[in-house]
């Protein structure tokens, strides 16, 4: 707070003035002689006069006090100042009177403000000189997308984890297939109606391809043409191999299924989540490409009870609480399920997907004995109820980036 | 699919039962018909390819009675013969083989007969029937036509009369130019030499099928004898049709007598006893994981409308029922689907996950860490998207029968595809680093299916201000996350700007490009910012 001056420094070093005119002062003397005698006579004398030690009188300085050995009040407050001890305010405004102290004088910088702050600012320390701007913080932050994945890869991840938890062997196939495993395969007949052109892709290059070994394709072609070992009469006209080797973009991933059924040993559970193709024209209701999952259950104690216990467990898992079941057709299953879920914001029932068990025509040729629990569904049908998009066209073919920065990943 | 609109108090009056909205809109659709609309007094069902006997009024009010166990003893159709007969030229056997036919007497041909038995044939037609190809049925005023019947095929000049609809005589070939029909299906015949007829014994036409009666025999409110034919190619389907047509009207209490149909030999039709099929308890009962007694399935299947005394009878109308399976089928289906309970799946077996998708997803896991958004794009694209506008060439899948012109090639890549993603996206907001993950189709003569899936990966980063380092640095993040070590070649593409492009190199082999996309490809895309790009293969790297 205060500071010694220069000459606070010297009474400290040398005395104070009054107290070395008194060492000189034995008797009385006059001023002139005195003047030469003592420094800072003037001071000296004045304060000696002050404190009662001396009279003058025309121009001889008596001295009333003998001699001073005690320490002044003034010399030990300035004393215990210098050493930062405290001092009595009375003292200190004597000191500051005689001139002995001062006032620190305060740096009279005003603090710069900054608006960021900087490595440079901590480093440098001068972060402590400086003022940080404050910040409106309660501003929304500005809008960046991070990225995401696709919405359909969302419901793929969730759908392939679901199967995977029920013990689920996660299989593929080709998206161009024979027409021998995307329908014959399948017991669909050669003039059934989903084979023609108008609802299937049918490819120019390839123009043909092969057939699996001939066990098989002797196996499928009795079974269509008059049941065969399957128990069944049959669809009773001639099978044509040359219509089974044209290359189709597969409409279904039952083909995929189909081929694994050749593969494997019961018990066994695999599923599959490919593209499929139809030939449609593209509007906000169709699409000619889109995404299906299919699940199937192969084994000899399997029954209706159990595909309909498989239903329900996988669409709870979907995350639909309530499930009811009405008659159905496929080409390929017996019975035919249409699962139906219950939506609770929209308070309604709506059919989701299909299944069945595989008809023995499809199973035997293709070396099964026991039943095929099997069901599908479609992805986008299931993130447009779930997301409110009702244009089927946001998927593949608009790519709007607004939309799909704007997915929510929790489904 | 096959929908069918019914007058609700027409289905009343045949079901005998009034119907209440429950019944129209729960109970009817567990049969395995789902309601479309109810709406003026009709109600419309989709009926399944598999039960074409559902097509009419009086075949949808016969299951109805059955289903609602109004009728309770299995039908048996009488018939008598007719003394008529149809004789079977050899000629048709290259052009529509097959013919079989029926006689309905004492009929009345009120509106809404007519307009049943219309929709019948038409609905057939168009699905059991394939549109005329498989089988096509014509129904003639009987009275109007001297029998016996030949069954020909003439030359497309040899013989006119008078179609359907029309006044003045017509040749075979004029009605296949002209008529309304005749334009519609001539081309199920256009590829044969000679064309089918029915003529009578006065060489009069009856029909000439699949396209069209002549007006000769046009069915009236005052017909009251029918003849009936059914052609086409397959002759169960034939008979099948038949059945359902005249087992249909045998409903409405008309009577059916038989044809004698002689083509080689001598079939007297329609053949209306039922059929027969062995059927196993356990079997049913180990399928549907039930314990029905041999007196609760006989009682279900007659709520199907099936017979069942040691074996099942099957009514000459339901052409579905090939094995014994379906037969079980409509078991569960008469107890009600509603009331089978669920079993908790019990089935133990280990999961397992193809190798490939977790790398993908992997992959897929590091580009979105570096902020890049993904997309997922159409596998079916055309030529000019493809190659011509990127200036290369291809041998792509092609498809031969798209409906949309410019989805006929499966991509062979996906760098494409991406940038008319951000071709579609300019209003949007920038900086846009977007990638793909997605198959492409590339021919291998090699493979049963002579083409193979390749999984490809393409990344695209455009802004106001971009160039190479911003893909490369991508692509070194993503490529060292996996410790490929892999080197950059200088390289060349069409596509990309000279000098700013290379060649992705693993073990000495490229996998992929990575550059800057040459403004004369973002003029044709009609891109205005830079573009930087990199694609791989992703099949060379997926850890095997």
């Amino acid at each position: 707070m205060y500071k010694i001056t220069k000459e606070g420094k010297r009474y400290l070093k040398e005395g104070f003035p009054e107290t070395k005119l008194m060492s000189i002062l034995r008797r009385p003397m006059k001023i002139s002689e005195l003047r030469n005698k003592v420094e800072n006579f003037n001071i000296a004398l004045a304060w000696a006069k002050k404190r009662g030690w001396v009279d003058v009188k025309s121009n001889v300085v008596i001295p009333v006090k003998k001699s001073v050995t005690e320490k002044l009040e003034e010399q030990i407050a300035l004393k215990n100042l210098s050493e930062g001890k405290k001092v009595e305010e009375k003292m200190i405004s004597l000191l500051l009177k005689r001139k002995l102290i001062e006032k620190k004088r305060r740096p009279l910088q005003v603090k710069r403000e900054v608006s960021k702050l900087t490595q440079d600012l901590i480093k440098t320390g001068l972060w402590k000189r400086v003022k940080l701007k404050p910040y409106n913080v309660e501003i929304i932050g500005k809008r960046v997308y991070p990225g995401k994945k696709h919405v359909i890869t969302y419901y793929i991840e969730k759908i392939r984890n679901i199967f995977f938890d029920m013990g689920f062997k996660e299989v593929e196939g080709p998206l161009v297939e024979s027409s021998f495993w995307n329908f014959d395969a399948l017991y669909q007949p050669q003039d059934h109606p989903a084979r023609e052109l108008a609802d299937t892709f049918y490819i120019k290059k390839p123009s043909v391809c092969d057939l699996p070994e001939k066990r098989i394709v002797n196996a499928v072609k009795i079974a269509h043409e008059n049941g065969g070992n399957t128990g069944s009469t049959g669809w009773r006209y001639e099978w044509s191999v040359d219509v089974a080797k044209r290359p189709v973009l597969r409409t279904h991933t039952t083909a995929v299924s189909a081929r694994a059924l050749t593969s494997l040993e019961p018990p066994a559970k695999i599923f599959c989540i490919g593209k499929v193709f139809r030939n449609e024209t593209i509007d906000y209701k169709h699409l000619c490409e889109l995404t299906q999952v299919e699940g199937i259950v192969v084994d000899e104690n399997v029954s209706f009870r159990d595909l309909l216990g498989y239903l329900k467990e996988f669409y709870m898992r979907m995350g639909f609480e309530k499930i009811r079941f009405r008659p159905a057709y496929f080409p390929y299953t017996e019975m035919s399920v249409e699962p139906e879920v219950y939506f609770k914001d929209k308070k309604e029932w709506i059919e989701l997907g299909g299944a069945g068990i595989f008809r023995p025509e499809v199973t035997r040729p293709l070396g099964i004995d026991c039943p095929v629990l099997a069901w599908g569904l479609g992805l986008e049908r299931i993130v447009m109820l779930r997301t409110g998009i009702n244009d089927i066209r946001e998927f593949y073919y608009k790519n709007d980036l607004k939309f799909l920065r704007g997915v929510n990943p929790w489904l | 699919m096959a929908v069918v609109e019914f007058r609700i108090n027409d289905l009343e009056e045949l079901i005998g039962k009034k119907l209440s909205r429950n019944d129209l809109e729960e109970r009817i659709p567990m049969l395995g018909c789902p309601l479309e609309k109810i709406e003026n007094g009709r109600v419309c069902y989709e009926i399944f390819p598999n039960r074409p006997d559902l097509l009419s009024p009086e075949g949808f009010s016969r299951a109805i009675r059955f289903f609602f166990g109004i009728s309770k003893e299995f039908t048996r159709y009488k018939t008598k013969p007719s003394g008529i007969k149809l004789y079977v030229d050899p000629s048709v056997k290259n052009v529509r083989p097959y013919v079989l036919c029926a006689v309905v007497r004492n009929v009345e041909l009120t509106d809404s007969v007519i307009e049943s038995l219309m929709q019948l044939q038409e609905k057939i037609h168009e699905t059991f029937g394939r549109k005329r190809k498989k089988v096509a049925i014509g129904i003639h005023d009987l009275d109007k036509v001297k029998p016996d019947f030949v069954y020909k095929a003439v030359g497309p000049e040899d013989i006119s009369f008078v179609p359907l609809g029309y006044k003045k005589q017509m040749t075979l070939s004029e009605i296949g130019k002209k008529h309304e029909k005749g334009i519609k299906y001539i081309h199920i015949l256009e590829n044969f030499e000679k064309w089918p007829i029915i003529m009578d014994k006065n060489n009069d036409v009856l029909s000439f099928p699949p396209i069209i009666n002549g007006e000769l025999t046009k069915v009236t409110e005052k017909t009251k004898n029918l003849f009936i034919d059914v052609t086409g190619i397959n002759e169960r389907a034939v008979e099948q049709a038949l059945n359902i047509v005249v087992t249909s009207l045998a409903e409405r209490g008309f009577d059916i007598e038989t044809v004698e149909v002689h083509n080689n030999k001598k079939r007297v039709v329609p053949d209306l006893s039922p059929k027969r099929m062995k059927i196993r308890i356990e079997y049913v009962n180990k399928l549907l994981d039930t314990d029905f007694t041999k007196n609760e399935i006989s009682e279900l299947l007659c709520k199907m409308g099936l017979g069942f005394d040691r074996d099942v009878l099957i009514p000459p109308y339901r052409v579905d029922i090939m094995h014994e399976i379906d037969i079980v089928e409509d078991i569960a289906i008469a107890f009600g689907y509603q009331n089978f309970e669920p079993k908790v799946p019990k089935i133990p077996t280990i999961s397992s996950r193809i190798l490939k998708n977790e790398f993908l997803g992997k992959v897929r896991e590091v580009l979105i860490g570096l902020g890049l958004q993904e997309v997922s794009t159409m596998i079916l694209t055309n030529k000019d998207d493809n190659s011509r506008k990127m200036g290369v060439e291809g041998e792509p899948c092609e498809l031969l029968n798209s409906v949309t012109v410019d989805r006929n090639i499966c991509r062979t890549w996906l760098l494409p595809c991406l940038i008319g993603v951000l071709t579609q996206n300019k209003h949007r907001d920038y900086p846009q680093k977007i990638f793909e993950i997605g198959k492409c189709v590339l021919l291998d003569k090699n493979k049963e299916t002579k083409t193979t899936d390749v999984d490809k990966l393409s990344v695209v980063i455009t802004d106001s201000e971009i160039s190479y380092e911003s893909a490369a640095e991508v692509l070194d993040a993503l490529l060292s996350s996996f410790e490929i070590k892999y080197k950059l070649k200088k390289s060349k593409y069409p596509f990309l700007i000279e000098n700013r492009t290379a060649d992705i190199v693993l073990n000495g082999g490229s996998i992929g490009f990575i550059g800057e996309i040459h403004p004369k490809i973002l003029e044709r895309w009609d891109i205005e910012k830079p573009v930087v790009c990199f694609e791989i293969n992703l099949d060379y790297i997926v850890p095997k």
